[in-house]
C-alpha cells in the first residue's frame, strides 16, 4: 500500500516507521527537518520537507497516488485544512485524522472519507473498558 | 444583523466601526488581551478574549444567534476551521474568511464559506491594473474579483478607433456598458460608431480586462 503520511512528531514517526517495517511504501512530510530524527533508522521511506498545507508540497509527497493518509500533526487546525485538501482537490480514498481537541471530531462526521481518532477519546475509553472489564476492585 | 469579527489590528477596528454605524451588532474575538482591551475601551462592541478555534470561545461570543461570522486572521488554517465550526456547530448561515493563499479559495468555497476574500489575488489584479494604463479608471470589482467594470478612454490608434461596434473583434464574454461621449451617456449597439478620445464602460471577466484594454486603449 502507498501511504502518506503528514506530520512526523512523536506519533507520525512511530506509525511511518511501523508501516514502512511492514512492507508499505511510505511518505512522510514534515516542516521542522530536525523531525526526521525521530524516525527509526531502518525506515525505507521517502522524507519531504515542507507546509503540507501547501498544494505544491502535497503534490511533491504524490498524494495523488496514495491509498491512505495519515494527517498527524499536533494541530487540529492545519489537520483540518490538510485533510479537506486531500479529499476535495485529490480525491484520497482513505483519510485517517489525529484530533487532539475532542469537540473537534463532530467536524468530520459529513464525510465518509475521514476516520478520526482523538487520542484522548481513546484513552478514556481503554481505561473505561479496562475498569468495567475488571470490575472495581 | 449580527455579526461577529475575528482577529485584531486596524482592520478589525475600522470595520467593526462602520458595522456598528450602520446599525449592525458586532463581537469581536481576539486572543490577544492588550488587542482585546484596547478595542474594548475604543469601540461599542461586545470584545471577548479568547482563541476563535476553542468552541467555548465561539458559544461565550454568541455564535449561536450570529447571522454572520467574518474569520480575518493571516492563517488560512485558521481561517477555515472557525468558519466550519461557526457553522457546523451553531448554525451560521453565512461566513467570510479571509484567503491568503489564492489555491484555497476554490476549496473554501466548496466547503461552504460563503463570502470569500482572496488578498493576494485582488491586491495584485489593483496593481496591475494602475501598471496596464493610465486611461483605465473606475474599475470595480464583484464577487470578490470574478467581474469588473471598469473604463477606457479610446486611443486614436487603437484598433477599436471609427469603427462600429460589431466590427471590432472582441470576446464574447466582454460586454460594453455604455459610451460616454462629451459627458453625455449612450447605450452602445452593435452600429454605434466608437471614436478616439470616447470613453467606453466595459464589464468582463478580470482574465479579459487586458484583451478589452488593448482593443480600445491601444498598444502601450
Amino acid at each position: 500500500m502507498f501511504i502518506v503520511i503528514v506530520g512526523c512528531g512523536r506519533t507520525g514517526s512511530l506509525l511511518a516507521g511501523k508501516l514502512s517495517r511492514s512492507g508499505n511504501e511510505v511518505v512522510v512530510i514534515e516542516q521542522n527537518p530536525d523531525s526526521f530524527a525521530l524516525l527509526p533508522v531502518d525506515f525505507s521511506g521517502f522524507e519531504i520537507e515542507g507546509d503540507a498545507a501547501e498544494s505544491d508540497v502535497l503534490i511533491e509527497g504524490k498524494i495523488e497516488s496514495a491509498d491512505l493518509l495519515i494527517v498527524s500533526t499536533g494541530n487540529d487546525q492545519i489537520n483540518y485544512l490538510v485533510s479537506q485538501m486531500a479529499r476535495v482537490n485529490f480525491d484520497v480514498p482513505r483519510i485517517m485524522v489525529r484530533t487532539i481537541d475532542p469537540s473537534v471530531e463532530k467536524m468530520y462526521e459529513k464525510e465518509e472519507r475521514f476516520e478520526i481518532f482523538s487520542q484522548i477519546s481513546l484513552l478514556a475509553e481503554n481505561m473505561i473498558n479496562k475498569i468495567e472489564r475488571e470490575g472495581m476492585r | 444583523m449580527e455579526i461577529i469579527l475575528v482577529g485584531g489590528g486596524k482592520l478589525i477596528y475600522h470595520l467593526a466601526k462602520k458595522l456598528i454605524s450602520k446599525g449592525h451588532f458586532v463581537t469581536i474575538i481576539n486572543k490577544d488581551r492588550k488587542l482585546a482591551d484596547d478595542l474594548a475601551r475604543e469601540i461599542k462592541a461586545t470584545v471577548v478574549f479568547g482563541d476563535a478555534t476553542d468552541k467555548k470561545v465561539l458559544e461565550d461570543a454568541g455564535a449561536y444567534k450570529a447571522d454572520n461570522l467574518v474569520s480575518l486572521t493571516q492563517k488560512d488554517h485558521s481561517n477555515l476551521f472557525i468558519c466550519k465550526m461557526a457553522m457546523d456547530y451553531f448554525g451560521v448561515e453565512r461566513t467570510t474568511a479571509l484567503v491568503n493563499n489564492p489555491e484555497n479559495e476554490e476549496l473554501f468555497n466548496t466547503l461552504g464559506i460563503t463570502g470569500i476574500f482572496n488578498v493576494t489575488d485582488l491586491i495584485s489584479s489593483i496593481i496591475e491594473q494602475t501598471v496596464i494604463s493610465d486611461d483605465v479608471s473606475n474599475l470595480t470589482m464583484i464577487e470578490e474579483g470574478k467581474l469588473s467594470i471598469f473604463q477606457v478612454e479610446v486611443a486614436p490608434d487603437s484598433e477599436a478607433a471609427g469603427k462600429e461596434i460589431k466590427e471590432i473583434d472582441l470576446p464574447i464574454s466582454i460586454v460594453l456598458g455604455g459610451i460616454v461621449r462629451n459627458g453625455d451617456i449612450s447605450i452602445p449597439r452593435g452600429g454605434s460608431k466608437i471614436q478616439a478620445g470616447d470613453k467606453i464602460v466595459i464589464i468582463s471577466l478580470p482574465e479579459e480586462q487586458a484583451e478589452a484594454i488593448k482593443v480600445f486603449g491601444g498598444e502601450e
